[in-house]
């Protein structure tokens, strides 16, 4: 007796269970913006491959700051926002700053290739994993998933899902961060 | 009211028995009635993938739907093998799942095994995932995973055979005007088509998922 209510009372959770991300999934809003984290997070060690299958790591960029972005081709809001980072890239790019596409295609660099031509991506570099590696390392939930790391590799802050990368207020921080850290030096 | 109850014989033997009576089985009560809510308390729960108290009776692999290559298929199609089951569907407006990445995965490290396992994703989606999207999509993942359609019904009677819960939302800024709601969860499916298991990509890495099914794929073995 016990026992079945007991389970019954479990079905019932299981069920508001199921509900409740369902909910939060469907009702996330479009509009969220990036902001930073009150203070820098240490980041788990991320590795890939180029294009031209080179191994790579997030450390080799050490020195600037990355916006290393975790998408795939067959994720819309991914695909939606890559011109923006691409935009991005062409104006603060260089020696001071990195957009870092990193792509978990399992197909490989071939139908990210197509989709760069397509899309008509110009500035992006194309950074492979295939295996999916980095969504365990960084304990990813969903595409796209963004962050902002500084010139020392730490975390300054993290988006889970799209954004106008090119819009004037996010160009204006990156600026900002990229100006603050060069006084530090 | 004090009245009736100082008339009645205070010392009655009689009396004195069934109060007694009656109190021993309050006590008796109260501690049954701690006892089971100090056991639902601090039984501690088994971890998920073993845990069966999720309705699981309830949960059986039932549907007749259409598969990414256009071809009508039963739970009949998948007998023989354990089922990964999971629903949701190809167009996300804002963050897309990527629990059918996590499935690919179970499958290269099943290896071999993987040939026992038959992974399905069930759109819950039907207007938008044709065939035709379904094959282009399951095959960005893994080529054995098997895309599943069907009419609004077809999807309607397939979640509830899984007990899953799904929903149209309307929204203007989605492109299309809707988005779907849909749990994200793995059900794991015995050969026969019972419940088995439920994974949460959050929850079980995929070495973790792998491990579980190899370990029952074991037990299959020795049971052989």
């Amino acid at each position: 007796m016990t026992v079945m209510t007991r389970r019954r009372a479990m079905t019932v959770m299981a069920a508001a269970s199921v509900v409740l991300p369902a909910a939060v999934a469907g009702a996330a809003g479009t509009a969220k913006t990036f902001s930073l984290h009150d203070a820098p997070l240490p980041m788990s060690e991320v590795t890939f491959t180029h294009e031209d299958c080179r191994p790579g790591a997030l450390a080799d960029f050490r020195g600037k700051h990355v916006l290393l972005n975790i998408w795939a081709t067959w994720c819309p809001p991914c695909r939606e926002e890559m011109p923006t980072l691409d935009r991005l890239q062409g104006l603060l790019g260089g020696n001071d700053f990195h957009v870092l596409p990193l792509s978990i295609d399992r197909a490989g660099v071939k139908v990210v290739r197509d989709f760069y031509a397509k899309t008509g991506i110009e500035n992006l570099k194309i950074y492979m994993d295939q295996n999916a590696r980095v969504m365990r390392v960084l304990k990813l939930g969903g595409l796209p998933t963004t962050f902002l790391i500084d010139p020392s590799g730490q975390q300054l802050g993290r988006l889970v899902g799209p954004a106008e990368w090119d819009a004037p207020d996010l160009v204006t921080l990156f600026r900002d961060r990229i100006a603050s850290a060069k006084n530090q030096r | 009211m004090s009245d009736s109850t100082s008339s009645a014989p205070k010392d009655s033997p009689r009396l004195r028995g069934v109060r007694w009576a009656a109190w021993g089985l309050v006590l008796i009560t109260a501690m049954a009635v701690a006892g089971i809510v100090g056991w639902s308390t601090f039984k501690p729960e088994p971890p998920l993938p073993t845990a069966r108290q999720l309705g699981q009776a309830m949960i059986k692999s039932q549907f007749t739907l259409t598969d990414h290559h256009g071809r009508n298929v039963t739970e009949q199609d998948f007998h023989g093998r354990w089922q990964l089951v999971f629903f949701g569907f190809t167009f996300c407006p804002d963050v897309c799942p990527t629990t059918l990445a996590v499935m690919a995965q179970v499958l290269d490290i099943l290896g071999e095994d993987a040939n026992k396992v038959a992974p399905m994703f069930i759109t819950v989606d039907p207007e938008r995932d044709t065939p035709e999207v379904l094959a282009e999509y399951v095959g960005a993942f893994h080529p054995d995973i098997v895309g599943l359609t069907g009419t609004p019904e077809q999807i309607k009677q397939a979640a509830k055979s899984f007990r899953v819960f799904y929903g149209k939302t309307e929204r203007a800024d989605a492109p299309g005007g809707y988005v779907m709601g849909h749990s994200g969860y793995m059900y794991l499916m015995t050969p026969d088509g019972s419940y088995d298991a439920v994974f949460s990509e959050n929850l079980h890495p995929p070495e973790k998922i792998a491990a579980e099914i190899q370990r029952r794929l074991k037990n299959e073995r020795i049971e052989k």
